[in-house]
Parts: structure tokens; C-alpha cells; sequence
């Protein structure tokens, strides 16, 4: 069975056609059983009348011959010429009815019971009528039976058969034809059904084949577009709907041009030039597509030149959004980025700390030299001390930021953080700026070091504190939060489940996209020359991330900022003993 | 591994660095062990006042040449050297002279690698982390030598 379309007239023709192949090989069959039959007949009149000499068998051996004759000739031109084929059953009726009644009219006079060779005769035409059965056609069987029952009649009405008796053999023959046209019906009504059972399967698969790759299309992430062309829209796949949120027949008939981006429209025309004019078979091209809200998003465009039913010159589009797999790119620049600097940093970090121990010491060393009375040098050299160690802190925090510290993590409740912490802050932020607390009960507890956590609040709180110079309020909330797989899986290795959260919010000065993008990185500073390290932010982002956290920032300019921090949640020791592997992995 | 950035080289150093040490029991006699010269020197001057007396190796396998030659009241060694770092030496005095390693304390700016930190942590040995004070690097061998004593075969 095949899933090739075939329309229902075809079909039925096709199923005609197998009939009229069947009933040229059923009178090819006719013709061989009479050519056997008559010949073998041919045979025993040749022995019998030919050569014993028997009289009945002897007067008739001339018809014969002839007979003989005709049915080899009719044989022979059935397979000789095709149109003669189909017609070859009618000599049935026309040549072996009336030579049985003449072979048998021929001994009505030697014979004597009239009975007798009434049913002989009638057996003989029973036989032939079912015999032009075969040719699957009711004609040729009434034809037939008509024919032998008028010989039969006649050759009865020759004998002196009473008129009951004849009437009987007309019954006879009646009934022989009536059950062979129905058999035959009968039979064509079954090759009639058989053939448009299997020709509705075939179309309920083409018809399910076809859904199924309807629903592919129609279901894709990619947008399939057919255009011509003169860049006219053919079909646009459902797809358009939730890619670029167009409705579904919005760009059937319009130019394919008015979705593309001016900056685009060279490249766009260039590629299809080539599709077109058979240069290439296939072209991609980036092209950047307007999204209903008027965005750009940008596409890997796919043509491929065809040709549609008609012989018209289509192409099919195969566009791909590209927005996620740019966005996950720039987040692995951005993380690489920090990496390397992250490592830079550390490297440096190193050898600044054997510099300063020289430093540091050389000035311990010159101190104990130094008499009481020398009071200026020694407060010079206490200078370059001081600065030493404040060089050193900022040598320690570049190593944490470079991941290199050791972890002591344990249970924290994240709640028992900000309460014990809330007091220094105070004294920190200053009086011009009120410090709330909205701390969740449930907020749970998590897997930390608690000198790092306090570091995270602390860097968070001053970073608020130099954004509202002129005064403003500040709260540190705690909240639980469940990220799901469409959060972690923009993460990269952020595993979903239950986590706490830590927002810090402030009504300062706020920070633009281009700040904001940057405001993790190591050395980026808004801050004066000498007020900021830099290094704040990148060590909470470095913080976070190292104990499997994940931190996200959104500001306001004039509005102010918020940092939020996910850490996992524990909910008790023996889970936290699972976390510590993933928070060591990257150490 | 920082010698690009000195301006001294080893050899300048060599003399005011390196006092030897005397069969003189009642003077402790301690072993500094650095890749970085200002900083061995400065340990050697600062120990040398102190009355010790102090020999400088740049690494552990020079180091170990020393040990072989004479005994240590204290050695002070870095951890990240090459040839031989501060973990090679531990275990080269663990198979050659494991009397010496109670006299054995790491002065280091590696302490937060991890796999020195877990090193610190399993054999209880001293740490000192770098930059140190004065007064710090006093008190680490003020303790060591009282809890181990004079070596007996000086």
C-alpha cells in the first residue's frame, strides 16, 4: 500500500480496469478449455467414425472438423489480436450451442428414446452456461442460456417432448443462468469493496501523515515562511505566533521585507538573488526580525530554492530565534571574563603579600631602631606601616575574590545574620539614611560562611550608603524563594529547588544598563578616584557564586537599586553535609 | 617566583642574609627556608637581632642539602617554592629525619590555597601567614622552641 495522494475517480478506474484485465484472462481460460475440449471430441470422432466406423459417430465427422476449425481459429485469434479477446465468450452461444444441438438433431433418427437425448443435451448446456460464468459478465451468460434454450426447445419440439417437460428444461437453464450472474455480482461487489477499504486506509495514512507533519510545522520553534519571488509571503507557520507574536495570517500576502531590519534588507535581497536565480540551492543569512512589540530579535534565516505544484519559483525560510543562544554566549563571555581577571587577580594577590611582609617588617624592624626622642621618622615609618596593612586587607579581599579563600561554611540562619549585623550597620550608614528590616519568618537556613555573608551585607549596605549621599531609607529584607528549571537553566550551573533570598534596597541615585551590566566586575568603580576599590561587588558576586548562590541586581536611574541574593536553603544538617560539594567544585 | 618583580638578586643578598651558626648550644639555631631573597632576608635580620642565628636556603631541596649537614633548632619554610615546596620538604623530613619535623613551621602567603590550607589543617604543623608582623614571627618561634627545646646535638 502506498501514502501517494490518489483522487477517488482515478481509483475507481483503476479498480474497473483490474476487472477488464480479469475478464480478458478468464476468456483466455474459455478459450483454452473449449480448444481442449473440442479437440479432444475432434479426437474420438476421428477414431470412431474415422476408423472403427461407427455410423452415428461417422455422418458427422465432417461438421466436426469444421467445428474443430472454427474453435482453433477463434483460439488463435484471441491471442493474436487484444480487442478480439472480450468477445471470444460469445462463442459459447454462437458456435458450441448450436453444434451440441446439431450433433444431436443429427441422431435424432437412429436414437429412439426422445427423453433421452432431450437430457443429454440440456446437461451440455447447463455445463456451457456455467462455463461463460467465467467471463464475469451477466450479458454473456443470459446470451448463453437464451441461446440454448431455444435450440434446446426446438431440438425437444424435433423429439416430441410434451410441453411441460420443456417448460421444465427452460426452468432448468433459467435457474443455471440466474445463479451464475448473481455468483459473478456477487463476486464483482467483493473486488469493489476490498479495492475502497484499502483505498480509504490509504487516505486515512496520507491524511495522518499529513497531520503529523502538520503539527511538527505548525509546533516548531523555528518559523517556516514560503515566499516568491518578489519576496510576497506564501504561508507562514503558526510558529509566528508565539516567536514573534504576530497573529497567525498577519504576513500571508504581504513582503517579507517589512519583518526584516532596515540594516538587514541588503543581506536579505542578496541571499535571496542567490536562492532564486539557482546560484546556491541553500543560503543562511542572520537577519534581525520585528517582534510585535516593535524589538528586533535576531534570526538565523535558512532559504532553500523549490519549486511549488504549479512549477513557480518558491523558497522555504527556516528561521531560528537566536536571542537565548546570544544572551547564554554573552553570560559565558561575561563569566569567562571574570574568571581570567578573577585568576589575574589572585596571581598578583601573591606576590603583593610577600612584598608587603617585607614592607611591614623592614618598618617593624626600623621602628625598634628608632629612639623614643626620633619621633618624626618614627612617625613616617609608622605611615608606611599603616599604608602596608591597608595595602595587605586589599590584598586579602582580592584573593577572596579570586576564589582562592578557604571556605568554613556551616548552618546559618539567614535572619540570625542581618539581626546580629543590624546594629554595626547602623553606625555605618550613618544618620541621614533609616535602615529597615522586613525579615521573613520561614526564610529558612542556609549553607554558608558566616564571615562571608556578613562581608556580602556589609559590601551591599555601603555600596547603598555611597549611592544616597544626600540621604534616603535602606532595607534588608530575607524572603524564601523557589527557582524553577526556566530560572537555573539561564544560570548555567545553578541547580533549581528551594532557596533564601537576601535583598538589599535603596532610594539612592540608581545605576543605568551599561552601569549595571558592569557592576560586578572587578575594578569597576562609579566612585571617585581613591574612594572606591572596586572590588565591593565583584567580591559579593565572587562570594555568592562560590557558595552556589546566585545574585541579581535591578536599578532605577534617580530610583534607586535592588540586590537580590539566592542562597540554597538547608533545612537540616544531614543536608547540609550534601551541600559542601557544590560549593567546593569551584573553588 | 616572584624574583621578576626585585631589583636584588640572590648573590647580594648572600652575605648580610646568612650568618652560620656556631656550635654555640645556647644559641638557637634556626633554618629559613624562601624563594623570595627580601623576604628570607628580612626574616634573617629580624631573628639575627633577636640573638638566633640563622641560615637561609632558597627552596627545600636546598634546604634538605643543609639539614643533611648540621641540626636545626627551627625550620621556617615557605610553601610555595619551587623545586622542593613547603609539602615536599614535610615529606622528605618525614622519611629522612623524622625527628625533625616537631622543629618544622610554614611561614606562608599560601595558606588560603586550598591544597596547602587542607595540608596545614591534617598535620598540625604551625602556620604563619604572610605579611606578618615583627612581633608575630617573634612570638611563632618564642613558642616553638619552647615547646621543643634546644636541639641536643647541635
Amino acid at each position: 500500500m502506498t501514502a501517494e495522494p490518489r483522487p477517488t475517480g482515478d481509483d475507481s478506474a483503476a479498480g474497473r480496469h483490474e476487472l477488464a484485465k480479469e475478464r480478458i484472462r478468464n476468456a483466455d481460460r474459455i478459450n483454452l478449455l473449449r480448444l481442449w475440449g473440442v479437440s479432444v471430441f475432434f479426437l474420438l470422432f476421428l477414431v470412431l467414425g474415422g476408423f472403427l466406423r461407427l455410423p452415428a459417430w461417422r455422418g458427422n465427422l465432417g461438421l466436426f472438423a469444421i467445428y474443430w476449425s472454427l474453435t482453433v481459429a477463434v483460439f488463435w485469434a484471441s491471442r493474436r489480436f487484444g480487442p478480439v479477446a472480450p468477445f471470444t465468450t460469445l462463442t459459447i452461444g454462437l458456435l458450441d450451442v448450436p453444434m451440441a444441438f446439431f450433433l444431436q438433431w443429427a441422431t435424432l433418427a437412429t436414437s429412439p428414446s426422445a427423453s433421452g437425448v432431450a437430457g443429454f443435451t440440456v446437461g451440455v448446456y447447463v455445463l456451457l452456461v456455467i462455463l461463460s460464468a467465467l467471463s464475469l459478465q451477466k450479458r454473456y451468460i443470459l446470451f448463453t442460456a437464451t441461446i440454448g434454450a431455444a435450440f434446446e426447445i426446438l431440438l425437444q419440439h424435433f423429439a416430441g417432448v410434451s410441453a411441460g417437460a420443456m417448460m421444465s428444461t427452460v426452468i432448468l437453464l433459467g435457474l443455471t443462468a440466474s445463479a451464475c450472474s448473481y455468483s459473478c455480482r456477487r463476486l464483482v461487489e467483493l473486488v469493489e469493496r476490498v479495492e475502497s477499504a484499502e483505498r480509504q486506509r490509504a487516505e486515512l495514512g496520507l491524511r495522518q501523515s499529513e497531520d503529523h507533519f502538520r503539527a511538527l510545522i505548525e509546533n516548531a520553534s523555528d518559523i517556516f515562511t514560503v515566499i516568491i519571488p518578489d519576496g510576497t509571503i506564501r504561508y507562514q507557520s503558526a510558529s509566528i505566533e508565539w516567536v514573534l507574536e504576530y497573529g497567525r495570517e498577519g504576513f500571508v500576502g504581504r513582503q517579507v521585507f517589512e519583518l526584516i531590519h532596515p540594516d538587514d534588507l541588503a543581506a536579505a535581497r542578496v541571499a535571496m538573488e542567490a536562492v532564486f536565480t539557482g546560484r546556491a540551492t541553500t543560503r543562511s543569512v542572520e537577519l534581525r526580525f520585528r517582534h510585535r512589540n516593535g524589538s528586533w530579535k535576531p534570526f538565523e534565516v535558512v532559504a532553500k530554492a523549490s519549486l511549488d505544484k504549479t512549477g513557480q519559483s518558491i523558497a522555504i525560510l527556516t528561521s531560528r530565534d537566536l536571542s537565548e543562544r546570544r544572551r547564554v554566549e554573552e553570560q559565558l563571555r561575561q563569566s569567562q571574563r571574570m574568571e581570567a581577571v578573577g585568576q589575574l587577580a589572585g596571581g598578583i594577590a601573591h606576590d603583593f603579600n610577600n612584598m608587603l611582609t617585607v614592607i611591614l617588617g623592614r618598618s617593624d624592624l626600623l621602628l625598634t631602631e628608632l629612639g623614643a626622642t626620633q619621633e618624626r621618622q618614627r612617625r613616617a615609618v609608622e605611615l608606611i606601616r599603616a599604608t602596608a596593612a591597608r595595602a595587605a586587607s586589599l590584598t586579602h579581599q582580592i584573593l577572596a575574590f579570586s576564589r582562592k579563600q578557604v571556605l568554613q561554611p556551616k548552618v546559618l540562619d539567614l535572619n540570625d545574620q542581618v539581626a546580629g549585623l543590624e546594629e554595626m550597620l547602623r553606625r555605618l550608614i550613618g544618620e541621614h539614611i533609616t535602615l529597615s528590616t522586613e525579615l521573613h519568618p520561614d526564610s529558612g537556613s542556609i549553607w554558608a560562611d558566616p564571615g562571608q555573608i556578613e562581608q556580602v551585607i556589609m559590601n551591599l549596605v555601603v555600596n547603598a550608603r555611597d549611592a544616597m549621599a544626600s540621604g534616603g531609607s535602606l532595607t534588608i529584607a530575607t524572603d524564601k524563594a523557589e527557582l524553577g528549571e526556566e530560572v537555573t537553566d539561564q544560570q548555567g550551573d545553578l541547580a533549581p529547588g528551594a532557596y533564601a533570598a537576601l535583598v538589599v534596597r535603596d532610594t539612592g541615585v540608581g545605576m543605568d544598563a551599561a552601569t549595571l551590566a558592569r557592576a560586578f566586575e572587578p575594578f569597576f568603580t562609579t566612585k571617585p578616584m581613591g574612594k572606591g576599590t572596586g572590588l565591593g561587588l565583584s567580591m559579593v558576586y565572587g562570594i555568592v557564586r562560590q557558595s552556589s548562590g546566585h545574585i541579581e541586581a535591578t536599578s532605577t536611574p534617580g530610583q534607586g537599586t535592588q540586590f537580590t541574593i539566592y542562597l540554597p536553603r538547608v533545612n537540616d544538617r544531614s543536608e547540609a553535609e550534601a551541600v559542601p560539594e557544590r560549593a567546593t567544585a569551584r573553588g | 617566583m616572584a624574583s621578576h618583580l626585585l631589583f636584588f638578586s640572590w648573590g647580594n643578598l648572600r652575605m648580610t642574609a646568612e650568618r652560620r651558626c656556631t656550635t654555640d648550644a645556647r644559641r638557637a639555631c634556626i633554618l629559613v627556608v624562601d624563594d623570595e631573597p627580601l623576604v628570607a632576608a628580612l626574616m634573617a635580620d629580624t631573628l639575627g637581632l633577636e640573638g638566633y642565628e640563622v641560615e637561609t636556603a632558597r627552596n627545600g631541596r636546598e634546604a634538605l642539602k643543609k639539614i643533611a649537614g648540621r641540626s636545626y633548632d627551627l625550620i621556617l619554610s615557605d610553601l610555595q617554592m619551587p623545586e622542593l615546596d613547603g609539602v615536599g620538604l614535610y615529606r622528605e623530613l618525614e622519611q629522612q629525619h623524622p625527628r625533625l619535623l616537631p622543629r618544622l613551621a610554614f611561614v606562608s602567603g599560601s595558606t588560603e590555597v586550598p591544597e596547602y590550607a587542607s595540608f596545614c589543617e591534617r598535620t598540625a604543623v604551625s602556620v604563619l601567614g604572610k605579611p606578618f608582623s615583627v612581633g608575630d614571627l617573634h612570638r611563632l618561634v618564642q613558642r616553638c622552641i619552647q615547646s621543643v627545646g634546644l636541639s641536643n646535638d647541635g
